[in-house]
C-alpha cells in the first residue's frame, strides 16, 4: 500500500514537468520578445526555430505618415507541424523594452483589428505567411525592427516543446517629407474595429491635399471607391457595415502639388458586439449564489434533524 | 506596491491548495465511513478536512476582490470571468455551510455521507473555477471539454436575485422556528 502510494505521488510530481507553453495562445498584445520569459513559463526549454524570417517596408517611410511594414516567415509545415504562431515584431531582443511604441514608432494597426506588436496566426493557407503592420515613425534617422517568432511543434525531435526564433535586424530609414506635399495629418488614427452591422464614417484630415479618393476592399479583393466629400481639412466617406464578422481595408489617393501619393491599406475589423452583463445584477447573483448554497446545506441539516425526532418520537410511542 | 493580478495569483493559490486538500480528505472520509472501517484515520481526515475549508475560506474574500481588480474591464464584460465570480461564491456558500453545520450543531442530524458531498462540491466548484482562470490567462485548461462554461452565463434579473435571498432567509427563519418549537 506504501509503495503504491510513493509511486502515485512520485508520477504526480513528475508529470507536471512536461513543458509545452500556452498551446492556446496568449491572445494579440503589446509584448516584449519572449513576453519577459513568461509566455513560455521558462525561456531556457524553449527550442529553436527553423523557420525563415524577413521584414521589409512597402516603400519610403516619411516622418509623421503611415508605412506598412510586411513580415514574411516562410517554412511553416515544412520546417514543423504548427497549429498556432504568436508573431512579434519588435525595435530590440533586450527581452525589455522591446516594443516599437518604445523606439519613436507608433502602431497605427496590427491588421486584425488592434494595435499591438504581437499578433497570433491559427491557421495556414500555405507555407509562406505575410503579415503587414502599419506603423507611423515620429522622428527622423535610421531605425531597426526585427521579427520574433514563438510556436510549437507537433512532431519531430523537440515535438511538444515551445520554439523560438528571432530574425536578424532589419534597417528602416526614415525620412523627411518634402515641404507641400501633400499628405495624411501626422496625428490621424485610423479607427480599427467595429462591431458587425454598424457603418463606419471616416473623417481623413490632410496636409497641402487638393483632392482625395477614398477606396475599400472586402476580403476577397474586390475593390470600391467611396463618395468623399471635403469639410474644412477632413475629407468625410462612410464605409459600409459588415454583415458578418470579417475584416475590410481602406486607403486614400492623395492630390496635391507633388506627385500621386497612395497611403498603405488600412485594415478595419469587425466583430461580433461584445457579451457584456448588468454588473450589479451579477454581483447581487454572487451574493444569491453565497446565500442560496450556505442555505442549502442549513435546510438539508434541519430537514433531516426534523426527521429523526419523528423518528424518535414514534420508537417512543410504540 | 504589490500588483491586484500578483496578489490574485498568491490569494488564488492559497484557495485552490486548501480547498484540493479539504476535498481529499472529505472523499477519503467518506471512503472510510463507507468501509465501515474503525481507523484513527477517520477523526484525522474530517478535522484536516474543515481546517483546511477554513483556511481556503479565509483567504476566498481576497482572491475574488483581487480578481475583480485585476481584470481588465471587469467580470461583468466576460462570461468566463462571470462564472467564475459565480462559481466561486457558490463554492464559498456551501464551504461556509458546511462549517456552520459542522461548528453550531456539530454536524449531528445530517448524512456525513451528505455533509462530505457538500464539502466536495465546494471544492469542485473551486477547481473549476481555477481551471476558468486558466482558460482566461492560457487559453488552455483541463476543463477545455465544457465549452459551455466559457462562453454561456445563466444570468439572473436583479429581482429575482432578491425573491431567492428572501426566500432562503425566511425559509432558514421558519425552520429555526419550527426546531424551537418541537423543542
Amino acid at each position: 500500500m506504501k509503495q503504491k502510494l510513493v509511486l502515485f505521488l512520485a508520477l504526480s510530481l513528475i508529470v507536471p514537468l512536461h513543458v509545452s507553453g500556452n498551446p492556446g495562445g496568449v491572445g494579440n498584445g503589446l509584448e516584449n520578445m519572449q513576453c519577459g520569459g513568461a509566455c513560455h513559463g521558462d525561456a531556457n526549454q524553449n527550442a529553436t526555430s527553423n523557420l525563415q524570417l524577413s521584414l521589409q517596408p512597402s516603400g519610403t517611410v516619411w516622418v509623421g505618415q503611415p508605412a506598412e511594414i510586411t513580415v514574411q516567415i516562410s517554412g511553416l509545415q515544412t520546417s514543423h507541424d504548427l497549429d498556432q504562431i504568436g508573431i512579434f515584431l519588435l525595435s530590440s531582443t533586450n527581452a525589455n523594452g522591446d516594443i516599437p511604441t518604445t523606439d519613436g514608432w507608433s502602431i497605427l494597426s496590427d491588421g486584425m483589428g488592434g494595435s499591438n506588436n504581437y499578433i497570433e496566426y491559427s491557421s495556414f493557407d500555405s507555407a509562406i505567411l505575410s503579415h503587414s503592420w502599419i506603423l507611423r515613425a515620429d522622428d527622423i534617422g535610421e531605425k531597426t525592427l526585427y521579427v520574433s517568432v514563438h510556436h510549437g511543434d507537433n512532431s519531430g525531435t523537440n515535438a511538444g516543446s515551445p520554439f523560438f526564433g528571432v530574425s536578424q535586424a532589419f534597417t528602416i530609414t526614415v525620412e523627411p517629407i518634402p515641404e507641400n506635399l501633400q499628405r495624411i495629418h501626422p496625428d490621424y488614427e485610423p479607427p480599427l474595429a467595429r462591431e458587425v452591422g454598424e457603418s463606419t464614417k471616416l473623417c481623413l484630415e490632410t496636409i497641402a491635399a487638393s483632392g482625395v479618393v477614398l477606396e475599400w476592399r472586402e476580403p476577397s479583393g474586390q475593390t470600391y471607391q467611396l463618395e468623399t466629400n471635403q469639410n474644412d481639412q477632413c475629407w468625410e466617406a462612410e464605409l459600409p457595415a459588415a454583415l458578418t464578422a470579417s475584416t475590410v481595408e481602406w486607403r486614400a489617393v492623395l492630390d496635391g502639388e507633388g506627385p500621386q501619393q497612395i497611403t498603405p491599406w488600412f485594415s478595419l475589423t469587425s466583430v461580433e458586439p461584445t457579451w457584456e452583463a448588468d454588473e450589479t445584477a451579477l454581483l447581487l447573483q454572487s451574493i444569491t449564489h453565497l446565500v442560496f448554497f450556505f442555505g442549502l446545506v442549513l435546510l438539508f441539516r434541519t430537514t433531516r434533524k426534523n426527521e429523526d425526532e419523528l423518528k424518535d418520537y414514534m420508537e417512543e410511542s410504540i | 506596491m504589490i500588483e491586484s493580478a500578483t496578489f490574485h495569483v498568491m490569494t488564488t493559490e492559497l484557495v485552490v491548495g486548501s480547498f484540493a486538500l479539504a476535498g481529499l480528505c472529505f472523499f477519503l472520509h467518506s471512503v472510510f465511513l463507507f468501509l465501515n472501517k474503525e481507523s484513527t484515520f477517520m477523526p484525522m481526515m474530517d478535522t484536516t478536512a474543515h481546517v483546511a475549508l477554513l483556511f481556503g475560506l479565509l483567504a476566498l474574500p481576497f482572491a475574488i476582490l483581487s480578481g475583480i481588480e485585476s481584470s481588465p474591464n471587469g467580470a461583468h464584460t466576460s462570461p468566463l470571468l462571470a462564472n467564475k465570480m459565480l462559481l466561486s461564491t457558490a463554492g464559498g456558500g456551501l464551504a461556509l455551510g458546511v462549517l456552520y453545520t459542522r461548528w453550531r450543531m456539530h454536524g449531528d442530524g445530517t448524512s456525513q455521507h451528505l455533509h462530505n458531498a457538500f464539502g466536495s462540491i465546494s471544492t469542485a466548484c473551486m477547481l473549476l473555477t481555477a481551471s476558468l482562470g486558466g482558460t482566461y490567462t492560457r487559453a488552455d485548461s483541463l476543463t477545455e471539454f465544457l465549452p459551455f462554461v466559457k462562453e454561456n452565463t445563466l444570468l439572473l434579473p436583479s429581482w429575482l436575485s432578491i425573491v431567492v435571498i428572501a426566500l432562503i432567509l425566511a425559509a432558514l427563519f421558519m425552520r429555526q422556528s419550527s426546531t424551537v418549537q418541537h423543542r
